[in-house]
Order: C-alpha cells, then sequence, then structure tokens
C-alpha cells in the first residue's frame, strides 16, 4: 500500500520535472534529466524513452571526462547501473517536502517574491549584455556572432 | 534579526538526511600553514590625521579620479574578502556561521573546490551590481575584483595546499578560469531568464556538483538565498555599493520585500549619509556615481 503511494507521490514529482525548461546548451548532466530518472527509480516508473536516450548520451560524455578510478571501477563492475540513485530512505513525508520545493521552483517563487527591476536586468553599463548572451545561447553557442559587433566588442569592452 | 524563515533555517527543515555523494573525494582543506590576515583585513585601521590631510591634499592637487581609486580598494579588496569569508574552512576548525549553512546544513564537501563554487557565486552576485554602474566604473571594478580573487587562489594553492611546482599551479589557474567562465554564463543565463527553473540547474551543476541524490529542498534554500542578495542589491544606489556599504546578507537572516515608502526612505538616507547640508564634501568623497538609482 504504502510503495503504491510512494509510486503516486514520484510521479507527480516526475511529471513537474517533464515541465522543466530544456538547458540551451548541452551539458555533462542536465539537472532535469537526472532527476527524472531518479524519481522514476523511487517510485518504480519506468522512465520515459526520451530521457533515457538524453540520459545515455549524459553518460557516456561525462565517463570521457572524468579520470580513471579504482572505486568507480569496483562500484561500475560489481553493481547496478543505477546504483548511485538512493531508493530505500524515501517516505511520504520526504517525498512530498520534496514536491512543494520543486513546484516552488517550478513557479519561480522567489524570484517573484524578491523581484528586481531593470536596473539589474538592463544594466546601464552594458545595456545589451543579457539580450547578446540570451541570444547567443538561443543558438545553442553554434552560431557567431557577426564579424562588426565581435570587433567593436574587442575595441571597446562594450557589449 | 534571525528569523525562523530564513534559508538556513528552511534547509534545516527538510526531512532528509545529508547523502555522502561518491563521485566527490574527501579530501578536506588540510594547510601546511594557514595565511595570515593583513592588517586592513582584520580591523578597522584608522590613518593618523595629518596622514589623512595629506591624503586629502594629493587627491585635491592632483584631481584624481576617486572612483577609479575605490575600485582597488573597495572592489578589489573588501568586497573580495567578504566573498572569500563565506566558506573559508580548514580542517579540525570550528566552522563560522555562514560556512555552518553551506557544509553542516547543506551537506557540501569541505574541499578547496567547493570552496572556490561558493566564492564565485558570491563573486557573480557583486557582478550583476557592478554591470549596473556606469561602463568604466563597473568594468574596473569587476577587473580588481577577478585580479584579486585569482591572486588570492594562486597563494593558497602555494601555501597552504603546498603545490611547490608553478607549472601545475599555473595550469590549475586556467583550469579555475575556464570553469568562472562557465559559471558566470550559467548564472547570467539564469537571471536572465527570469526563471528559478534555469537557476536550479545552473546551481545544481555547480555548487551542488551535479549530485544525483540532491535534496530539493536544499536546492530551493540556496536559491532563496541567492534571490534575497540579489534584491538588496537591486535596492542599494550606485554611490553607497561603490563606497563599500553593502554586506551579504547572513544565510541565518531573512529580507522582507520593501514597500514604496520604505525605499523612500532608504534613498533619503543615503543622501543625507553621502552629501552635505552646504554642499561641500573632502576631495576624497567625491564620485560621479548616482544616489538615486
Amino acid at each position: 500500500m504504502s510503495s503504491n503511494k510512494i509510486g503516486q507521490e514520484a510521479k507527480k514529482l516526475v511529471s513537474l520535472l517533464e515541465k522543466f525548461p530544456k538547458d540551451r546548451i548541452q551539458h555533462n548532466a542536465t539537472f532535469k534529466t537526472s532527476q527524472i530518472i531518479r524519481f522514476c527509480n523511487i517510485g518504480g516508473i519506468a522512465v520515459p524513452t526520451s530521457v533515457l536516450k538524453e540520459g545515455r548520451k549524459d553518460a557516456s560524455s561525462t565517463k570521457s571526462t572524468t579520470k580513471i578510478d579504482a572505486n568507480e571501477n569496483k562500484r561500475n563492475t560489481f553493481s547496478d547501473k543505477d546504483d548511485a540513485y538512493q531508493k530505500d530512505l524515501f517516505t511520504i513525508d520526504i517525498l512530498s517536502q520534496q514536491f512543494k520545493s520543486l513546484k516552488n521552483i517550478a513557479n519561480s517563487k522567489w524570484e517573484k517574491y524578491y523581484q528586481i527591476d531593470n536596473k539589474l536586468l538592463e544594466p546601464k553599463g552594458n545595456p545589451n549584455y543579457y539580450n547578446r548572451l540570451l541570444g547567443d545561447l538561443d543558438k545553442g553557442g553554434k552560431q557567431k556572432e557577426g564579424f562588426l559587433t565581435a570587433w567593436r566588442t574587442i575595441l571597446t569592452g562594450k557589449y | 534579526m534571525a528569523s525562523s524563515e530564513s534559508p538556513h533555517n528552511y534547509a534545516k527543515q527538510s526531512s532528509m538526511p545529508n547523502l555522502v555523494n561518491p563521485e566527490i573525494p574527501k579530501k578536506d582543506v588540510n594547510p601546511k600553514q594557514i595565511l595570515e590576515k593583513p592588517l586592513y583585513e582584520r580591523a578597522i585601521v584608522r590613518l593618523p590625521e595629518w596622514q589623512k590631510a595629506l591624503g586629502e591634499a594629493i587627491v585635491s592637487i592632483f584631481h584624481m579620479d576617486m572612483d577609479r581609486i575605490r575600485a582597488g580598494s573597495i572592489g578589489g579588496s573588501k568586497y573580495y574578502y567578504m566573498c572569500k569569508d563565506q566558506s573559508l574552512q580548514y580542517k579540525n576548525e570550528v566552522l563560522s556561521e555562514t560556512a555552518a549553512f553551506w557544509y553542516s546544513t547543506l551537506g557540501l564537501p569541505r574541499t578547496f573546490a567547493q570552496w572556490y563554487q561558493i566564492t564565485i557565486l558570491h563573486i557573480w552576485m557583486l557582478f550583476v551590481r557592478m554591470r549596473a554602474l556606469p561602463f568604466k566604473v563597473g568594468k574596473n571594478y569587476q577587473q580588481k575584483l577577478v585580479d584579486k580573487f585569482f591572486k588570492d587562489i594562486d597563494m593558497r594553492l602555494s601555501e597552504e595546499m603546498d603545490i611547490r611546482s608553478g607549472t601545475i599551479r599555473t595550469r590549475y589557474l586556467k583550469d579555475f578560469h575556464s570553469q568562472m567562465i562557465g559559471i558566470v554564463a550559467s548564472l547570467d543565463e539564469a537571471l536572465a531568464s527570469q526563471s528559478d527553473a534555469v537557476l536550479a540547474s545552473a546551481i545544481w551543476r555547480n555548487v551542488f556538483n551535479g549530485d544525483k541524490n540532491i535534496d530539493i529542498v536544499k536546492l530551493e534554500a540556496v536559491i532563496r538565498y541567492v534571490r534575497m542578495q540579489l534584491y538588496v542589491l537591486d535596492k542599494i544606489s550606485d554611490r553607497a555599493f561603490g563606497f563599500g556599504d553593502f554586506e551579504f546578507v547572513s544565510p541565518a537572516e531573512t529580507v522582507d520585500p520593501l514597500t514604496p515608502e520604505e525605499v523612500q526612505q532608504l534613498r533619503k538616507v543615503t543622501k543625507e549619509k553621502y552629501e552635505s547640508i552646504d554642499g561641500k564634501i573632502l576631495p576624497s568623497q567625491h564620485s560621479s556615481l548616482s544616489l538615486d538609482e
């Protein structure tokens, strides 16, 4: 009975995590993917295939950058792949607490509570700074910016 | 003002125990010798009157740009020490109030790399404010802060961590530098997206070392902490910030959003502090920074 409830609670967490925005550029580890896999494990839910594919990509990219470590090797050889995810200690209380926090994050509770004005978002020293950053990130960091604007930054230091 | 609603207490309310991340090496900072704090960092230094008068005379005669000079003493020194002290710790030493939040409550590993991550988070918050200063002044403050940061890391690596080889230190410094670029970019992305979800991923990747078993309550506490600091930085005027009147709010304290009347009051108090009634101020107190914004 209780394991069923844990499953339901974990499902709520997973569906909330699925609504999280996708990373603009590819990182070695992704909060969204790793947590979806984690809570699927805890609740005994099947991991969505799209996430599973991404997770595999994650794992291969981190492995190529980490050093060889005897303990790590032992863990990988003698245990299940999802060994790093702790499962046993989760109770309904803990999971509902986690859900509450995740919901606050998803709703940008603190961003709204401590609202800042345009002074910081369009700084007078660098009015275009954030626009240019987001513009580049939205292209996935793949497309280089124009020759002239790049030189303007080099010469004046301004964005 | 300690409050039950502070980020520190919020994080403590979580019923999930701290789990050790098996992917993080347990290497506490075990210094061969601890760097001594310089005199001007330990206590408030008071100059003799004649030295003050001489200083004022030099500034006045040579028409020195005080905003430029202040970038070194405030941006490079005072603000850097503030960032550094948030999470500085050594093996077998009692943690400071702020360090206890990061290491005991959040359960982060007590390592040099972790200290770097927490310090750069605080430096980034100052960067956000410095960008909003006039371009020339803000850039100078940022440059001085980064210069001091890397000089200090170099010193700590050689003296405390006992890395004698200059080549290895340079390699580490380059690594720290590229980490800094990544962290600042991802936190800036989060600020510009105006979303806590993006900020959560950035903090999870950097401060929490991408821990798979993260306690989300604690992640939320850090987000709240960051937003709280940014709010204070938003409300402080250029002049007060440039003169070093900003302090980070302790994680054990909380800030309530200001009402419009309180914002007016704050502006009035700042004006009274930095502008004399008869319009005369000392040459060293001159500044082009705005009192209103």
